[in-house]
């Protein structure tokens, strides 16, 4: 989804994320209503812009915080947070603090904390903005890769028309919903 | 690592270790080298001194835990809800830290089932009560300086609110609940008011022995040993907390967004709405009984109190003083407070030991540092005891622990980008500190120094030992008049209570209303 | 914007207004009394003494009663106030030699020993000697201070709670141990109180060492009450003052009834309290000239003055005890609504000074435990 800054788009996904109530309308996925479900049953998984990442924890924990929470075994979780890191290509950073990641390091563990839980759909809020042009090509690449391997349903909203050219099945301005 | 100040930290000391060596180490030193003997020890083995020691403890323990308990959900509601009455609330919380116990001691009672009265329950319910409106503020400040969206995020990688509370929040809490836990728990251990009046005749604990073997036996020598025991509990204790502090702080994001919003389901508005109803009741209950002592002169109702608090000269002159007085603690501690936690965290390690320097007036027992304040400025022509200075001296020694643990946390956690940031744009290092460090530390500063003037206005401990020639203050004048015979007098100092009370209530009131803007309660 | 803007203005007026009103009031509120003691020096104040009197809280003379002492010596007299008591006996310890008055208003009877033992005093024998009660003179060997009031500790019962149940209210101690009266009484803690300490130095006094702890076993079998202080035992718990409290018997003061009978507003027909005097302790209060005084000679004048008539028959309806000048005249409630006993229970000031704690860990470990 594209559109330009203040359009609302955040708070579009933060609807379908469960994290806003909405006002009006309704929201389905895989056919089933879920507007009035509440986020945490939703299956749905949010980057942020900022990625958000639990200063408390450091990077494996991190990634983990969705397994542990559906209390899977200490053996399953290692073995999945290792898995997802080194699709992300960032296994060496296991045990890192999180203040010491560098941008790009820290979108990569912010996408994979998301996908290790599995989610029905991944909704990214402009997760490239801000990027050098180089590491802004090189990530848009290997998410598109990464996203397009597990099958991720992902819903990727950015400002950057040739971005979303570029990665995206479909793509939709959300001028184009408003109007209706 | 923050370089930018560390040499400004050598500076910022040299204030406190000076006021701290002056007026708390030197007079503890000298009361001690003056009164103390060594047979005094055998005191310590005795199976009294064991039991109060340990009764002591135990209370404070538990006390501490269940103020932690009751603060918490208040905190949950101030920190993420708006709500009418929100702000009113977080003042009102405020207020039973700072009324002297002689004052709610017993419209306190009055309150509780005769069955609980003068005991260990009665005791730590009255804890409770002192102290849950100032653990709220600490947690609730440090609460709303986490992001809303890292609360977003983890719900969207299926955390229910619990969960979210118990595997997010709590462990970014975790700092500030032990420092505002050790500071409850520094002064439960050593509550005198409370529990001379809750615990009644049949409990007593290291504090009230150490008053009721200086004042009653005349053995002072005995009382500076037991408050040697106390030095030894709270010295142990401390360490154990600051040992298991790890010392890497978790970086807060920048707060552009408030966590603070309407809530948004019926579930949601039940729990403010009992939460803050339960809390606010339970301040206010003991208050209205003040209140109604000062008009109930027997079975009727009678303003003549009243009428003499608003007549006599007296009190008037109470009253400024008190103020007087409260604004003094007000610059002098937050001053001092700042400068101390500005140097540790700015200094790195080295000025670590002003944690402990600073703390030195809570953990010293009340009359110990009264004491020595006595005998340390009497030498002529220093007679500083009758100098109108000691008293609100006395008074800032009591709130500077209190303001530093107030304000420390936020420092530390302060994220040098936005130092580095305005240091590329141009700002010297006043300017940056101006602009960045004290804007953030703002709201932190602004509770403080509300504390500060609470605490000012209410203290009856080291300075009750002071001699009070034309400088009465509010508290003191409380509890002298309730000393004496005559229902009229005992409506006058609960009048002159109520007073206390509104201007408390008044003070805190305006310094949060103005002080501060709206999201940063 | 704009509403911001004035909070923050607010704010920086607000601390602007602290920091320099902290500032003026240093300037302005060093009061022209505070020094005088010590500053010799100022051509001023040569001809100006002021004396210190250091005495307890509940220490409340009329306004103005040292007026006329003014008037006649030329020297000022600032009252400081020091806690209780006992608080103030241990701080003049301390600075024995070095005080921080010129004369101490407070010592009683249970404290005098520590106080003379500590050498605080300066001996004056003053003018006023041969009119102060005898008994209380004696229990100064040496003039080291001089007997200024005296009153008694006794119980005080509610006289309608009695008379509407048909029941005679104790009238001794013996009779206060009987199961009649289980459940009756209230009683501030030795421990805590000074009248608490009197009512329990009474009941050695009257039963002797070997038979008080008895004594104090029955009273616990019969539901005594001990509470943290006077105030408590008798504005809350006793039924017959403002509290309406449960408890009909109270350890207070000889002088609790005629204090009734003035602070009731309307006054009542009769007293609603009285005072049995067989059980009444005597405590006595003594004023001194401190040692070390920069005015020894004021201070001897002061005592004068504080043991004369005027002053003397101030204390009454002020401090609510007797005067311990035998000439002083009594105001009309004292008269009309207390009793003093003839022979109150009394103990020796050395053999309490000497035994106190023991006693104290006695009562502690027998009753309160």
């Amino acid at each position: 989804m594209t559109g330009p800054s203040g359009s609302g788009k955040t708070t579009l996904l933060r609807c379908i994320a469960g994290l806003e109530v909405v006002d009006s309308g309704t929201i389905h996925l895989s056919g089933e209503e879920i507007t009035a479900k509440p986020a945490h049953l939703r299956r749905i998984g949010l980057v942020f812009q900022d990625n958000q990442l639990f200063p408390h924890l450091n990077v494996a924990e991190n990634v983990a915080y969705s397994l542990k929470l559906q209390r899977v075994s200490k053996n399953l979780v290692d073995e999945k947070v290792a898995e997802v890191l080194e699709l992300v290509g960032l296994a060496h950073l296991a045990r890192r603090e999180i203040i010491k990641l560098s941008g790009g390091e820290a979108k990569r563990i912010a996408v994979a904390r998301a996908l290790v839980a599995q989610p029905k759909v991944l909704l990214l809020d402009e997760p490239l903005n801000g990027l050098d042009p180089e590491l802004h090509t090189r990530l848009l690449e290997d998410l598109g890769n990464l996203l397009r391997s597990r099958g991720t349903t992902t819903l990727h909203v950015t400002h950057d028309q040739d971005e979303a050219r570029a990665i995206a099945n479909r793509v939709l301005d959300i001028r184009e919903l408003k109007s209706h | 690592m923050i370089n930018a100040y560390r040499h400004t930290s050598k500076w910022l000391v040299i204030v406190p270790v000076i006021a701290m060596l002056v007026f708390v180490v030197a007079p503890v030193l000298n009361i001690f080298s003056m009164a103390i003997q060594i047979d005094s020890f055998a005191l310590l083995t005795t199976p009294t001194t064991r039991n109060v020691v340990w009764f002591t403890t135990w209370q404070a323990i538990i006390s501490t835990i269940m103020v932690l308990l009751f603060a918490i959900p208040i905190a949950a509601i101030t920190a993420n809800f708006d709500f009418f009455g929100r702000r009113m609330l977080i003042s009102l919380i405020s207020v039973p830290f700072i009324l002297p116990t002689v004052v709610v001691g017993v419209a306190f009672l009055e309150l509780l089932p005769t069955s609980i009265h003068r005991s260990a329950l009665a005791i730590i319910i009255a804890h409770i009560y002192f102290n849950f409106g100032l653990v709220v503020r600490i947690i609730s400040n440090r609460w709303q300086q986490i992001h809303p969206y890292l609360d977003d995020v983890a719900r969207t990688l299926g955390a229910s609110r619990t969960r979210l509370f118990l595997t997010v929040t709590l462990p970014l809490l975790k700092k500030s609940l032990r420092s505002a836990g050790l500071l409850v728990f520094l002064m439960c251990f050593t509550s005198y008011g409370v529990v001379r009046i809750l615990g009644g005749p049949a409990k007593s604990t290291i504090e009230t022995e150490i008053y009721f073997q200086a004042m009653q036996l005349g053995d002072v020598s005995g009382a500076l040993v037991l408050s040697i025991s106390q030095l030894v509990v709270v010295g142990v204790l401390i360490l154990l907390t600051t040992q298991f502090g790890t010392t890497n702080s978790a970086e807060f994001g920048q707060t552009v967004y408030s966590r603070i919003r309407r809530p948004q389901n019926l579930g949601q508005k039940l729990f403010i709405a009992s939460i803050a109803l339960m809390s606010t009741f339970a301040v206010l209950a003991p208050l209205v009984s003040v209140v109604r002592r000062s008009i109930l002169v027997g079975e009727r109702i009678n303003f003549f109190a009243w009428h003499v608090i608003f007549t006599d000269p007296e009190i008037f002159k109470s009253l400024t003083t008190s103020l007087k007085y409260a604004i003094f603690t007000i610059a002098v501690s937050t001053t001092i407070g700042l400068f101390s936690a500005c140097a540790i965290v700015y200094g790195s390690t080295r000025y670590k030991f002003l944690n402990i320097l600073t703390a030195l007036p809570v953990v010293v027992s009340a009359v110990t540092l009264g004491l020595g304040l006595i005998i340390t400025f009497d030498v002529n022509p220093i007679d500083w005891r009758g100098a109108w200075l000691m008293m609100p001296i006395a008074h800032c020694l009591v709130a500077i622990p209190i303001v530093m643990r107030i304000i420390s946390p936020t420092i530390r956690d302060l994220p040098n980008g936005l130092r580095d940031a305005s240091q590329t744009l141009g700002a010297t290092s006043w300017q940056m500190w101006r602009t960045i460090d004290l804007r953030i530390m703002q709201p932190a500063l602004l509770t403080a120094a509300a504390v500060a003037c609470a605490v000012s206005l209410g203290e009856f401990g080291a300075s009750s030992f002071l001699v009070r020639r034309n400088n009465e203050t509010l508290p003191l004048m409380i509890s002298r008049l309730l000393g004496r015979p005559g229902e009229i007098i005992q409506a006058q100092a609960y009048a002159i209570a109520t007073l206390l009370i509104v201007a408390c209530v008044a003070i805190i009131g305006v310094v949060d209303h103005f002080g501060t803007d709206k999201r940063a309660i | 914007m704009k509403r911001r803007r004035l909070k923050h203005d607010f704010k920086n007026i607000f601390l602007s207004v602290a920091v320099l009103g902290s500032l003026v009031s240093a300037c302005t509120n060093s009061s022209p009394n505070d020094n005088s003691s010590t500053n010799q020096d100022d051509p001023k104040n040569s001809d100006q003494v002021t004396l210190t009197l250091l005495a307890y809280d509940s220490f409340t003379p009329s306004v103005n009663i040292f007026d006329s002492f003014t008037l006649e010596t030329g020297v000022k007299v600032e009252i400081a106030l020091g806690g209780d008591a006992g608080e103030l006996v241990t701080k003049a310890a301390l600075t024995a030699g070095n005080p921080q008055g010129d004369v101490l208003w407070g010592v009683d009877n249970t404290l005098l020993s520590r106080a003379i033992e500590a050498k605080l005093f300066s001996a004056y024998e003053t003018r006023n000697i041969n009119e102060l009660d005898q008994s209380a003179r004696k229990l100064v060997a040496n003039n080291e201070v001089a007997p200024v009031d005296t009153g008694d500790v006794c119980l005080n019962y509610d006289v309608k709670w009695f008379a509407d149940r048909k029941i005679a209210p104790p009238l001794t101690l013996r009779a206060l141990s009987s199961a009649n009266y289980a459940n009756l009484l209230v009683v501030p803690s030795p421990i805590t109180s000074s009248s608490g300490l009197a009512f329990m130095l009474a009941t050695i006094a009257e039963f002797g060492e070997d038979g008080w702890g008895e004594y104090w076993q029955q009273l616990k079998q019969n539901g005594v009450l001990i509470v943290d202080g006077w105030n408590e035992a008798y504005y809350t718990e006793f039924s017959g003052s403002s509290g309406k409290g449960d408890r009909p018997i109270v350890v207070s003061y000889g002088s609790s009834p005629p204090a009734e009978m003035i602070y009731a507003s309307p006054k009542p027909a009769t007293a609603p309290t009285a005072v049995a005097a067989l059980t009444c302790y005597r405590q006595v209060e003594f004023a001194g000239v401190l040692r070390g005084t920069k005015h020894e000679r004021e201070a001897q004048l002061l005592i004068d003055y504080l043991t004369g008539i005027k002053f003397q028959e101030d204390l009454p309806l002020t401090l609510f005890v007797y005067p311990a000048n035998t000439k002083a005249k009594l105001p009309a409630e004292f008269l009309k609504y207390s009793l003093r006993p003839e022979l109150p229970l009394q103990i020796d000031p050395e053999l309490i000074a000497k035994n106190r704690t023991t006693w104290l860990d006695t009562f502690t470990n027998m009753v309160l435990r």
